[in-house]
């Protein structure tokens, strides 16, 4: 796997970004899907083994 | 605290669309990143940096790529999160058990992998079933238990289930146990009075098959005598869907995989369409799933093809079942604990013998089972072989970033080399990742 960049985050470049910008976006609408722990699950299939599987 | 990018980010992008996603392969989460914060969550996840260097402004954007686990904490490692998930046992404890009353079947369909020998379980067989739940509940302590009727055409035993799980109800009651049943079968023996008698034992899903169009349908699934089964399936659909969620299997080769979609069109034609809230149809592939279907070959489609259909099928399904949330019916990449219940402790596949078989696909040769239900199986080589199957030893899965969606695909195939499917997991979802979360995208947004 590609090795992380070790260098710090460029704070001025993020302070830059007008606050009323980010006050107009609901942070918890930007969900399409939530992780794993939140899915529903209505169509578990009898084999689980999902789509990798072709029984 | 220092945080990173995690692993298992992938950017998805539409061209010069404003909007960006990104899709974590370890937790599952897709993100919407609008143009206006995307450099702010591209600096996030391609930098370190300590959370409280950043500004408070930011750093609600920043909790919530935390949350849906975009960026990590440095000093986790996330490959122990998906071993810790790989080697632990399920949760709640789940004890997963297969049971086979016959391999007989009333169909003789041209794909199938058994030869259904006239095979019925026996009351001593029964009666070790019980005996073996007993004990996962006292070793394992188990507090669920999930029991799968599979067949040869299990509803030809109707009377067998009927018995056999009032006495595992019984059992379960008395240890406070939660329970749940699902069916396999062909549908044609569904009628009023099986419905009836299956709702009474906790079968909550049946999975039918049904090849789509009548005209396919009856040249690969005739009853024994050669004569069509469409009509009575269909009729088995309508009543069995009023009381439970009807997986519908279609099962597709090259030449009918286009009639498939014409089928969706015509299920009004057929009297599901008003049912459809109960029905999922899905489409399987026709194939060598064990020697004794080799003859499917020339008729198989490409493994390296195949997701390209099943993109296709979400799609127009997604269409035409417009008032059922997408989220429920397209195949969105999910996140396995392991590859498949074959090689879990928590799971085993009873034969009408009772003998023990750790998948599905092999019970019609008696030579691969690990044992008998009365004997110590978890000890016996071929049990172990499954069930010590360690994903891990494999430098590639451990590198490769599909891994928590994939967990190193079916390991059947993995053990057979020469297998038709041989390496299809690997290519699946480096493929079809970025189509399948695109479509998704197109289809929930």
């Amino acid at each position: 796997m590609e090795e992380k960049k070790k260098v710090g985050i460029k704070l001025k470049r993020l302070s830059a970004i007008p606050l009323e910008e980010l006050k107009k976006i609901k942070l918890n609408d930007l969900w399409v899907m939530e992780p794993r722990e939140k899915w529903p699950d209505p169509k578990a299939r009898l084999c689980g083994s999902g789509d990798t599987c072709f029984a | 605290m220092t945080y990173i990018s995690s692993n298992y980010n992938f950017w998805i992008r539409f061209g010069e669309s404003d909007t960006s996603y990104l899709f974590n392969s370890l937790q599952g989460g897709l993100l919407r990143i609008p143009k206006n914060i995307k450099n702010i969550v591209e600096e996030l996840t391609n930098n370190c940096f300590e959370l409280n260097d950043i500004p408070i402004h930011i750093k609600k954007i920043a909790k919530l790529l935390i949350n849906g686990g975009f960026i990590v904490l440095e000093n986790i490692s996330e490959l122990n999160i998906i071993k810790k998930r790989f080697f632990s046992p399920p949760n709640p404890k789940t004890f997963y058990l297969t049971i086979i009353p016959t391999l007989n079947c009333n169909l003789r369909c041209t794909y199938c992998y058994q030869r259904h020998l006239d095979i019925s379980m026996s009351q001593e067989v029964c009666r070790a079933i019980i005996k073996e739940i007993k004990r996962r509940i006292k070793s394992q302590n188990i507090k669920v238990l999930k029991v799968e009727w599979y067949g040869g055409e299990p509803l030809l035993k109707l009377g067998l289930i009927k018995n056999l799980s009032r006495n595992i109800m019984n059992l379960v009651k008395e240890n406070n146990i939660f329970y749940e049943a699902s069916l396999v079968s062909n549908g044609t023996l569904l009628n009023s009075k099986t419905v009836k008698i299956l709702s009474k034992i906790c079968i909550k899903r049946i999975q039918i098959t049904l090849d789509g169009l009548p005209e396919i349908h009856n040249l690969n699934r005739p009853y024994i005598d050669g004569t069509a089964s469409f009509e009575d399936v269909i009729r088995g659909i309508k009543k069995a869907s009023k009381r439970f969620i009807i997986n519908l299997r279609i099962n597709v080769d090259r030449y009918s995989i286009k009639k498939a979609f014409e089928f969706l069109d015509k299920m009004e034609k057929y009297g599901i369409l008003k049912i459809k809230k109960n029905i999922r149809p899905y489409i399987a592939m026709i194939g060598p799933l064990t020697p004794n279907c080799l003859n499917t070959c020339e008729r198989a489609i490409d493994p390296k093809d195949w997701y390209f259909y099943v993109l296709k099928f979400q799609q127009e399904l997604c269409k035409r079942f417009s008032d059922i949330n997408p989220k429920e019916i397209f195949e969105y990449p999910k996140i396995f604990q392991k590859p498949c219940g074959a090689i879990s402790e928590w799971s085993v596949c009873v034969h009408p013998s009772g003998k023990i078989f750790n998948c599905g696909l092999e019970i019609d040769n008696l030579q691969l089972s690990g044992g008998f239900i009365w004997e110590p199986y978890w000890e016996h080589p071929i049990y172990k072989k499954w069930t010590k199957y360690n994903i891990f030893e494999n430098e590639q899965c451990v590198i490769c970033r599909y891994l928590p969606i994939c967990m190193g695909g079916c390991p059947k195939h993995t053990f057979n080399k020469e297998s038709f499917f041989k390496n299809n997991a690997c290519k699946h979802w480096y493929n079809y990742l970025e189509p399948t979360i695109k479509k998704f995208i197109k289809i929930v947004e």
